[in-house]
């Protein structure tokens, strides 16, 4: 008997052999692909939230500052008389922010906390004031959109509101109105942080929310595909120079001196970050105590001292009570290492106090966003909260 | 070398041949006379026969002259071309850094504002081999590496095409064609020569070894296909991103197979046919192969996004085609060439070649870098097509004469002389080549010979005191270089597309001069280095501002701006 020869191909080389393999070998690339995908993106799009937000606390109780008398009158003058027709937005959020969310007032013409932040989360509230301008909450495809930089009836900066609502403790899960429907805080913090790009003209805000309401140091995606840290934040807000940016650059140091308080409780900054940090406030706090006046103010010109051009946009009052009253309120929550020395923080409050008590009704009027900053420092700077003189800043926020 | 006992008479070349004692007084090799037996000359000198030692093969014709002449001649204008700006400073720079801290960078080293976009060094092999060149020898090795890879790939290209047309004068022909294709690029030294070499590189192989080809192929891979392949896709996945090319041809390769196949005996006939199931096998081992990366996985996970893709960005990022530019009618061109040439072709047009070409336009439609590409494999497409009709013209012309006939003539002898004329050229395009100077000796190239006209030598010179953490603002294509030479962050350097969208937008408009001051501003650029030709505006906008920007240098390539306040803080420092 013959034996029949056998092919010298294997298996692998017969029709139903090699479609075998081949559909292993697809099911296997499949697998890869599918298991890969997911680690496209080893940032999650959007970082870790927590609903209750950090609360970024004053550190200094400095009763010779700002006597206990002093701040009292100072408060009461700027209690927001906002009821009415119409409140420019920018007024309200700023109010809201030097007063909380909680403060109610005897007045009939002032505004109570909860009033003021249902103008900002409310449609029918805003509404009600606004008639019918177009919405201040807009709905859009990564979350909800606070109308910013439109006229009165928007907010004044971007991401102020968020950044407000962050520092007066307003949870995530806290309900939003809109004109279709509602929402919460989540969303207005998702969008924010997704439609983040690193070079955008105001970042201060969102770099405060994200810290207070996401402070994980893994960071986030943005649409632009780029990882967004709280190292690159803080390297992005200390790239441009120290007038640069709103509030002739104090909303910058205030971002910084709060990142640096966040990292106290959540590491979010690498070593090397947080050393940076400190040496860029340090060098801001050197500038201001050169350039400081000496009857206690600073201007428009507090980072280098050069000469104004004539033509500013304020006048020289209402320049000088913005760069003093933020000033001191960056310095209320920093670390010891960068304060001033203590006659200077000293001249500058006392400075603040009398020009408000100097201030016509028409002038608090003009300049109240400035005010609302100089009237929240010289709390900050007695631990107390502004709503409240009595209680101290500490109790209130446990 | 004369083996023999007697010697040649003058005139003659039998340098490479031997020479035998035969019975008879006589010489019968050709080009040895013959001489009457019987004379009193030779009748006492032992007969010998002339062999030659090398075979007939390494006799060479006077057409072989002229493609060794014209092959030196290009690589003789490649190795003087002098370097491009762009490119390959942002690779020398990536090189060095890999190099001192043996480990592969985790963001861009030129540009600083790429901070925290998707980084990935897929051309790390590339980047590290061009660095190390330019520390062995500067500036002068690098182009003697770009010429070297120019070359072999033009070399490679050449037996490819000899290969598949049997037509030295197609061959010469199509490389001709390829190195115009080349030209608008071929100052440039980056990835992409590494990566076109390996492209002829795996034509070659899968030509050469009769994997591929339209006259038809091996059904049994040899083993040096198994392992040929493999490896080279794994040297190319390492040193440049169009690496998925590879795969695409070997794609292709199998298609092709299964297309002629499945021509003859249908679906069943490509299931049973193990040349089909070889080529299957071969692209999915070369698949595999690619993963022999640093980035391994990484490498393909990150390239299947579609926004900030690593590899689509390392070739270029989208650079879309326009139809009406030149590259956009060469492409046209090639289109139209490879139709006319398969129209007439009594060869089969398979499936795979159709892929081909559809795969190459596609990617150069995306990115206009990549046109050349477009023409290699439009040469081998068409190559054979055309070879084949000039053949059939031949056979017919010749049908049609009259048949003469042949006289009984002698073989021709085998002379040496082209062989050695070529020799004699090889020897001369070297000794004028630069990359013989370590050998021969001989002086540097000048400045002006190294680098073109737009390598900003002046502005980074003007630079050199600006200190190392400013950002400098200048053309994209000139950034590389003030990168490379200041050891500093630009703006903006070759690989813009890795720039988040916010930071490109402004990098453009700074360019056209708009809202100049304030981006400057945002971005903290310290120093403007401006194209006189291409921003105007930016130029005419810093001029206005003589108290924040003071002119350091103008030039006819360059005006380079500084900030007064950096200017001032150096003088006090001094």
């Amino acid at each position: 008997m013959t034996r029949k020869p056998r092919s010298r191909g294997s298996v692998l080389n017969r029709p139903l052999g090699f479609l075998a393999t081949q559909v292993v070998a697809l099911g296997i690339l499949a697998g890869v692909l599918i298991a890969a995908s997911r680690e496209v993106e080893p940032h999650a799009a959007l970082p870790e939230v927590r609903t209750q937000p950090l609360m970024v606390a004053p550190l200094y109780d400095w009763p010779w500052v700002v006597s206990d008398e002093q701040l009292e009158r100072t408060l009461a003058t700027l209690r927001p008389r906002l009821r009415g027709p119409r409140p420019k937005i920018n007024y309200v959020d700023h109010a809201l922010r030097m007063w909380g969310q909680e403060v109610t007032f005897d007045e009939a013409d002032c505004l109570s906390g909860p009033e003021m932040k249902a103008v900002l989360t409310d449609h029918r509230r805003f509404a009600a004031v606004w008639g019918d301008e177009p919405p201040l909450l807009i709905r859009k495809d990564t979350g909800v959109q606070v109308r910013s930089i439109e006229g009165q009836a928007s907010a004044s900066h971007v991401d102020h509101t968020l950044a407000t609502l962050a520092e007066i403790g307003v949870p995530l899960d806290e309900h939003l109105r809109l004109p279709d429907g509602e929402a919460t805080v989540r969303e207005l913090l998702q969008a924010s942080l997704l439609d983040f790009r690193l070079n955008q003209v105001e970042y201060e805000w969102t770099a405060l929310a994200a810290a207070l309401y996401a402070p994980s140091p893994r960071g986030w995606l943005s649409r632009e595909g780029q990882h967004i840290s709280f190292d690159l934040l803080a390297d992005r807000i200390m790239r441009q120079r120290y007038g640069q940016g709103v509030c002739y650059g104090n909303h910058r140091l205030y971002t910084l001196a709060a990142l640096l308080q966040v990292h106290d409780h959540a590491p979010i900054l690498s070593a090397d970050s947080r050393a940076a940090i400190l040496a860029h406030l340090e060098e801001a706090t050197a500038r201001l105590v050169s350039t400081q006046d000496w009857e206690g103010w600073w201007d428009a010109n507090w980072f280098d001292g050069h000469e104004l051009p004539s033509e500013q946009t304020f006048d020289d009052r209402a320049r000088r009570i913005l760069a003093t009253g933020h000033a001191l309120e960056w310095w209320a929550i920093a670390p010891r290492d960068v304060l001033p020395p203590r006659d200077v923080i000293i001249r500058a409050a006392q400075w603040l106090v009398s020009e408000i008590d100097a201030h016509s009704p028409a002038e608090l009027e003009r300049n109240y966003t400035f005010l609302t900053h100089a009237g929240r420092a010289l709390a900050l700077w007695r631990l107390r909260n502004p709503y409240n003189p009595t209680v101290k800043f500490s109790q209130s926020a446990s | 070398m004369i083996r023999g006992r007697h010697g040649v008479p003058p005139g003659h070349v039998c340098a490479l041949v031997e020479a035998r004692v035969l019975h008879r007084a006589q010489f019968t090799t050709r080009g040895v006379p013959t001489l009457a037996a019987g004379t009193e000359t030779v009748a006492s000198v032992p007969a010998v026969e002339l062999r030659p030692v090398l075979s007939s093969q390494a006799v060479l014709s006077p057409s072989h002259v002229g493609v060794v002449l014209l092959f030196g001649a290009l690589f003789l204008v490649a190795s003087y071309m002098p370097l491009a700006a762009s490119g390959v400073w942002a690779d020398v720079v990536a090189g060095r850094a890999m190099l001192s801290q043996a480990a592969l960078p985790q963001a861009d080293v030129v540009q600083p504002l790429a901070a925290g976009m998707v980084y990935l060094p897929t051309t790390w092999l590339a980047q590290v081999t061009i660095a190390a060149v330019e520390q062995f020898g500067g500036t002068e090795w690098l182009l003697n590496l770009r010429a070297l890879l120019v070359f072999a790939s033009l070399v490679l290209w050449a037996r490819v095409l000899f290969v598949l047309t049997k037509s030295k004068g197609l061959m010469v022909l199509g490389c001709l064609l390829i190195f115009a294709a080349w030209w608008p690029r071929i100052a440039v030294l980056g990835p992409e020569a590494f990566g076109s070499l390996c492209l002829a590189g795996l034509v070659w192989l899968l030509v050469e070894l009769q994997v591929w080809s339209p006259q038809g192929t091996s059904t049994t891979l040899d083993r040096r296909v198994w392992i040929g392949v493999p490896l080279l896709v794994a040297l190319w996945a390492n040193l440049d991103a169009t690496f998925p090319l590879a795969l695409i041809l070997l794609a292709c390769v199998a298609v092709d197979r299964a297309s002629r196949t499945a021509a003859v005996g249908g679906f069943k006939a490509v299931l049973a046919d193990r040349g089909f199931h070889g080529r299957v096998w071969l692209l999915e081992l070369s698949l595999l192969a690619t993963l022999l990366h640093p980035l391994g996985w990484r490498l393909w996970s990150e390239s299947l996004t579609w926004s900030g893709n690593p590899l689509w960005i390392s070739t270029g990022g989208f650079f879309p085609l326009m139809m009406w530019s030149f590259a956009g009618a060469l492409v046209a061109g090639v289109w139209l060439t490879v139709a006319l040439a398969w129209r007439g072709s009594r060869l089969e047009i398979s499936t795979g070649e159709i892929l081909l070409l559809v795969a190459v336009s596609l990617a150069v439609a995306a990115n206009a870098r990549l046109l050349g590409w477009m023409i290699p494999v439009g040469v081998l497409l068409v190559g054979p097509h055309l070879a084949d009709r000039l053949r059939r013209g031949r056979s017919e012309s010749q049908t049609s004469r009259k048949p003469t006939a042949e006289p009984d003539r002698e073989p021709k002898p085998l002379e040496f002389i082209w062989s050695l004329v070529c020799l004699l050229l090889v020897w001369i395009v070297f000794a004028l080549a630069p990359v013989s100077t370590p050998v021969l000796g001989g002086k540097p190239r000048s400045v002006e010979q190294l680098y073109d006209g737009k390598t900003p030598l002046a502005a980074a010179a003007a630079l050199s005191e600006l200190p190392a953490n400013a950002l400098v603002w200048a053309p994209a294509d000139l950034g590389d270089y003030l990168a490379f030479h200041g050891q500093r962050g630009v703006f903006a350097g070759s690989r813009l597309a890795a720039l988040p969208d916010q930071a490109l937008l402004d990098y453009r408009r700074i360019g056209r001069g708009e809202h100049t001051e304030r981006l400057l501003d945002r971005y903290r650029v310290e120093a403007v280095v401006a194209d006189p030709d291409r921003n105007d505006a930016l130029i005419q906008a810093l001029r206005q501002k003589p108290e924040a920007w003071t002119p350091v240098l103008r030039d006819p390539a360059s005006v380079v701006f500084v900030r007064s306040e950096v200017l001032a803080r150096q003088e006090v420092r001094k």
